[in-house]
């Protein structure tokens, strides 16, 4: 019999078309009304597909985050200001015996309230509000005599919120504050005052109650100082007259700490929640710098060897080199990859030795090596075969990952962690674009750099 | 046919019952037309089902001068509407080929009849288009059963006309080549 020719070929084949022995009994006419009558609409699976990209974009906002952290985090040593600021301490003509005298630093930041009490001839100096400079703040004050530049100052460092009393010795090497009505004051310091030595809550004495006028400055203090002498500003009317200050020294800040790690650990993979194949591991580096207290940030690279099967459907056979007409039925397979993973770790629980943190992030895979034992059909034959692939892909930031762990120190320097891990895809991986998601436990060893 | 015309008046004011006596009376037909495009047997009912809710939605842009006619238009503007249907579900799955069998109770093979050979024959010849991919298989179906130009196959599939043509040709290789290895299997068991 010869072969059919090109015409009739297609006559049988549109013949068989109309005719083929199919089963149509299963219509569903109450499916088809319910979507009529109540108006479903059914999304297209690419918008769906859209969506799931979505989040991709809010991983963008993880470096906007590190860039505030780092700039604007309270941690971040903010060196304080010399900015020339007074502080007035005046009075206005007290009713009462309980006269209070207000003082004000003068200028954005800081702000300071002076009470004295009638008859204790104590003038209060407190420091109400310091914006810039979180911890200790100073209050340096100077002594005049008459209209003459004062010649000793006392620094006071004050805790904001708290009240700080000055006073000063009149020893030739104290300070304090004046009242301009009285020209002397008897100040009594709590302590002496070496040169440059801080005071502390001195108590301040003031002859006249009802009006007191003075101005602070924030300079250095002790006798013979060069670079910041004070003046105290005479006043006779009680009003508050500003000075000069200047902000002292800056306040001690947490470091920011560098460390590194050697991380090991087997890996399970699997594709679709397909059974598992053989178990693979992960080892390689790992660099963190801590942040803040609970914040770190890690990268590193790894080098992976994954295992894992999938069935045909899964993986995508368009760059698998494969004979026309061949569809894959499985897939046995492994790859070596080195992984590139960026991730957030915040410590949860700081004990004093140990801690518990949580960790996420994204990696890249960069495949190295991709080996495939392929079964396929082809003509309703059944082959089997392996297949290799280097270096064929590059996926970055593709893989979401998700730890906890535990964190214990050792030695002075060191600490050891061991973190359980998913690795979460957000599309196929590899040559094949198969979803591989995995899980293990990642055991390291870090040190911090000195 | 006057029986389709009230049919057919009925669901232009989407009468329930009409719509689903034409939906019972042509489901058969759509399937057949849908199968040959998609693979797998329930992609094929919910492609079908899609098809008669665009319909019914649209019922009213179909028009027919000639009512002499009006059963071969409808079944026309129909199996264009399903083969359009058919293929946007292959475009969302990306034209990717499917494997597996085909289980046997989607067919329909009378076991003793004068035409039990012939179903089964052509049972034989639509699995060899479904083995088709799915790109090829389209070409095929498009050009060679439902009659498109490959100009129409370029312009709905977003491909060129070169293509299309492409396609077709590797397509009629493949199936040449099963028929004629069935045809000399056939000799060779006649000897």
């Amino acid at each position: 019999m010869q072969s059919l020719n090109d015409d009739d070929m297609e006559e049988l084949f549109r013949r068989a078309s109309e005719d083929y022995p199919l089963n149509t009994d299963g219509s569903d006419w109450n499916n088809v009304m319910q979507r009529l009558h109540h108006k479903e609409i059914d999304l297209p699976k690419d918008v769906k597909k859209s969506n799931d990209h979505r989040y991709l974009w809010l991983l963008f906002l993880l470096p906007i985050g590190f860039i505030f952290g780092i700039y604007f985090g309270n941690n971040k040593s903010i060196p304080l200001e010399k900015v020339n600021k007074g502080v007035n301490v005046s009075s206005p003509i007290g009713k009462s015996n309980a006269s209070k005298a207000r003082a004000e630093i003068s200028g954005i930041k800081t702000n300071a309230r002076v009470d004295h009490v009638t008859g204790a001839n104590k003038v209060e100096a407190k420091l109400v509000e310091h914006n810039s400079v979180p911890g200790l703040n100073e209050i340096k004050i100077a002594k005049r005599v008459g209209n003459e530049d004062v010649k000793k100052e006392a620094t006071i460092t004050v805790i904001p919120g708290s009240e700080a009393e000055v006073s000063t010795q009149d020893n030739g090497r104290t300070a304090g504050l004046k009242n301009f009505n009285n020209p002397r004051l008897n100040l009594k310091p709590q302590k002496r005052i070496e040169d440059e030595e801080h005071v502390t809550q001195d108590k301040i004495s003031s002859a006249d109650p009802d009006k007191i006028s003075a101005g602070v400055r924030q300079d250095t203090l002790a006798e013979g100082s060069s670079n910041e002498r004070n003046r105290i500003q005479p006043n006779d009317s009680g009003k508050s007259v500003t000075g000069k200050e200047n902000l002292g020294k800056s306040l001690p800040t947490s470091k920011r700490k560098l460390y590194y790690s050697f991380v090991i650990g087997p890996d399970v993979s699997t594709v679709k929640l397909h059974r598992t194949s053989n178990v693979g591991y992960s080892l390689g580096v790992m660099g963190g710098l801590q942040i803040s207290r609970k914040v770190a940030v890690e990268a590193g690279a790894l080098w992976d060897r994954k295992n894992y099967y999938a069935r045909g459907e899964h993986i995508n056979a368009e760059k698998l080199q494969l004979p026309s007409h061949s569809t894959v039925s499985k897939v046995d397979g492994y790859c070596d990859m080195i992984e590139i993973p960026v991730n957030i770790k915040y410590t949860v629980i700081t004990k004093r030795n140990h801690s518990w943190f949580i960790s996420g992030g994204m990696s890249s895979y960069l495949m190295q090596n991709e080996n495939y034992n392929l079964t396929y059909e082809r003509y309703g034959q059944a082959y089997v075969k392996d297949y290799e692939y280097k270096n064929a892909s590059k996926n970055w930031f593709s893989i979401v990952n998700i730890s906890a762990g535990y964190q214990t120190r050792w030695g002075k320097y060191a600490s050891i962690s061991v973190a359980p891990y998913i690795k979460l895809p957000l599309g196929g991986v590899g040559i094949g674009k198969l979803p591989i998601a995995s899980t293990g436990i990642l055991f390291s060893v870090s040190r911090s750099v000195h | 046919m006057e029986e389709l015309h009230s049919i057919m008046e009925g669901c232009l004011i989407n009468d329930h019952k009409s719509q689903k006596k034409l939906y019972e009376r042509y489901y058969g037909y759509a399937l057949k037309i849908v199968f040959r495009y998609i693979y797998r047997y329930e992609k094929a009912t919910d492609a079908v089902n899609d098809g008669f809710v665009k319909i019914f939605r649209s019922f009213k842009k179909f028009e027919c001068a000639e009512k002499e006619h009006l059963e071969k238009i409808w079944m026309g503007w129909m199996k264009r509407i399903m083969i359009n249907t058919a293929i946007d579900e292959l475009r969302r799955s990306n034209m990717m080929p499917e494997i597996g069998g085909l289980p046997d109770h989607i067919w329909n093979i009378e076991d003793k009849s004068q035409g039990a050979d012939q179903s089964i024959l052509y049972k034989e010849l639509i699995c060899q288009v479904k083995k088709l991919p799915p790109s090829y298989r389209v070409a095929f179906n498009m050009y060679i059963i439902d009659g498109f130009s490959h100009q129409e196959i370029a312009e709905k599939l977003g491909i060129s006309v070169g293509t299309s043509k492409s396609n077709l040709a590797k397509a009629r290789m493949h199936l040449k080549k099963f028929i004629n290895k069935d045809i000399q299997e056939a000799d060779i068991c006649s000897l």
